[in-house]
């Protein structure tokens, strides 16, 4: 029998190695983690480049830029077109030139939502059916979230899809291209609205709004400089939720906080922070080195929390007549 | 002591790994004592004596007024110190810290430029509060805020609304608006998307 002493190691040994590699674990720890964002930040660029491809094709489909439906009480109706008619907002609309036309179909044919019920019940399936490309991967897994608010035309799900993402609805906040709730909301088509030129022109300045039907011609400033869509800010203490009021709600549903964001002056793009800015009106992400803004041209490009606010305010003004910097991006 | 040191390296360096997180921290919460704030609302603005605060009483405090829907778990159309109090612990209970404001203000209907806007925390909350403030651009509008520049905006709590705008060291509105304000607002996160950016103060000179 071999005496004990002399082999092995000490228990300071042991502790020094312990040491040892939690220093290594800790020095590269952070550069895993680093590397890991920097795929999930590419990810998510890609998914905002895949909703601008699918943005484009509905523009060479019907000659305007996806509208943002009737307002947060509707959800998407796919027996009403797209366009002023179509309730269901810029992500319903662009559903089938992303290859979710099953989606997008739910409960066809089946008639008046007010009276089918069976219209109701499916439009309840449309308002929980998650795309995972609607998501960014540094930010919340694409599953089904608590449903919160309902809509007019359908059932409430069980769980609802969500996005991360918001199209551009210029620089004034709510006001969009559709007549100001509630007037017309409740009323349409009988209100004091009108999708002419001149009307767009003088009552929204974004790219998606309610009932808008913005065409090429009409990004004056050029498809390059100006915000089709981008990230939106979300509070991290309600990734999970649904209760924040700019995300309690499916990305089907027509113009509101959830699916829409401005780039009014003071609304400069910010990192998700705990506790701050529930229901928020601006873009923003949860990378920690900017956020991804889709262009009306389909390029996506990364913008500084830090961009100039006049710029920032410029980019989401499709006719701001401001030239944009070219350290602007 | 060597062992003591070891371990003492260890736990800093498995901290380290941990909390290096990017997300940027939560700002500091409001202190605040909700119970006595409560007693604080009720000695402030109880008149009649009953204990309560009804809508006559809280005319003179239009934050608590506007929180009245909201915080009346009663139901008897009257706010007592108790009530008070679960709604101040309720401000912070929603997961939501601080809020954007940036509120319009008309005079005589005509967007008014270069008004200071103050959102002064009511008396009844004590001293955790930060007073938030901007002015307002030419289209009417004001950016509020504390002077925190990492955490822009307005802390979730009861405020008093002071505006004024000094012309050649004189003040051009009504006392009503600032030095005896009667407007108030609750921020708080269940008042939805229209509190923050749809609030609004339409002032009339006379």
């Amino acid at each position: 029998m071999r005496p004990s002493k002399g082999s092995g190691f000490t228990l300071v040994e042991l502790l020094v190695v312990i040491t040892i590699i939690g220093i290594l674990i800790g020095l590269l720890l952070p550069a895993v983690q680093a590397a890991r964002e920097a795929a999930r930040r590419l990810q998510c660029k890609n998914h905002l480049y895949q909703i601008g491809r699918a943005s484009l094709q509905h523009v060479d489909s019907h000659g305007f830029y996806p509208s943002s439906g009737w307002g947060y009480l509707w959800t998407g109706d796919p027996d009403r077109g797209f366009g002023h008619r179509q309730p269901g907002g810029f992500f319903y609309n662009i559903l089938p030139y992303m290859e979710q036309e099953a989606i997008h179909q739910l409960g066809a044919g089946l008639g008046d939502p007010h009276t089918s019920s069976a219209k109701r019940a499916e439009l309840a399936k449309q308002k929980a059916a998650v795309v995972s490309i609607l998501h960014c991967p540094s930010r919340r897994r694409a599953i089904g979230y608590p449903a919160i608010e309902g809509s007019r035309n359908a059932n409430m799900p069980s769980t609802m899809a969500k996005t991360d993402y918001a199209a551009n609805g210029g620089t004034r906040v709510y006001t969009g291209a559709g007549p100001s709730y509630p007037g017309c909301l409740q009323n349409y088509p009988n209100c004091n609205w009108s999708n002419s030129d001149t009307w767009l022109d003088a009552h929204f300045d974004g790219v998606s709004g309610e009932r808008s039907e913005v065409q090429p011609a009409h990004i004056r400033d050029g498809t390059t400089n100006t915000y089709l869509a981008g990230e939106k800010y979300l509070n991290p203490n309600h990734y999970h939720t649904g209760r924040d009021g700019a995300d309690n709600n499916s990305p089907y549903q027509g113009h509101d906080w959830d699916v829409n964001r401005w780039t009014r002056l003071d609304l400069v793009p910010r990192q998700d922070t705990p506790g701050v800015d529930t229901m928020s009106s601006r873009f923003g992400s949860a990378h920690p080195s900017g956020l991804h803004m889709l262009m009306c041209d389909g390029s996506v490009q990364n913008i500084s929390y830090a961009i100039d606010p006049d710029v920032h305010r410029n980019l989401g003004n499709r006719k701001s007549g401001v030239p944009i910097p070219a350290t602007a991006f | 002591m060597r062992l003591l040191s070891l371990h003492f390296l260890l736990i800093v360096s498995i901290l380290f790994a941990a909390g290096c997180s990017r997300r940027p921290r939560a700002p500091r919460r409001p202190g605040v004592n909700a119970a006595a704030a409560g007693r604080a609302a009720i000695e402030m603005y109880d008149t009649d004596g009953d204990g309560k605060l009804d809508t006559t009483e809280l005319e003179r405090c239009p934050a608590l007024l506007m929180a009245l829907p909201l915080a009346d778990t009663d139901g008897d159309g009257k706010l007592s110190a108790d009530e008070i109090a679960a709604r101040v612990e309720a401000w912070f209970a929603f997961g939501t810290i601080m809020m954007d404001a940036a509120p319009l203000v008309t005079l005589d209907g005509q967007p008014l430029e270069g008004a200071e806007v103050v959102f002064e925390p009511e008396e009844f909350l004590g001293e955790g509060f930060t007073e938030c403030r901007g002015v307002t651009d030419a289209s009417g509008q004001a950016r509020v805020s504390g002077s925190d520049a990492t955490y822009p905006g307005v802390y979730v709590g009861a405020y008093r609304v002071r505006i004024s705008k000094v012309v050649d060291g004189q003040e051009t509105l009504p006392a009503r608006y600032n030095t005896e304000s009667e407007l108030g607002v609750e921020v708080a996160e269940d008042h939805g998307t229209e509190l923050l950016d749809h609030l609004e103060f339409h002032l009339r000179s006379q």
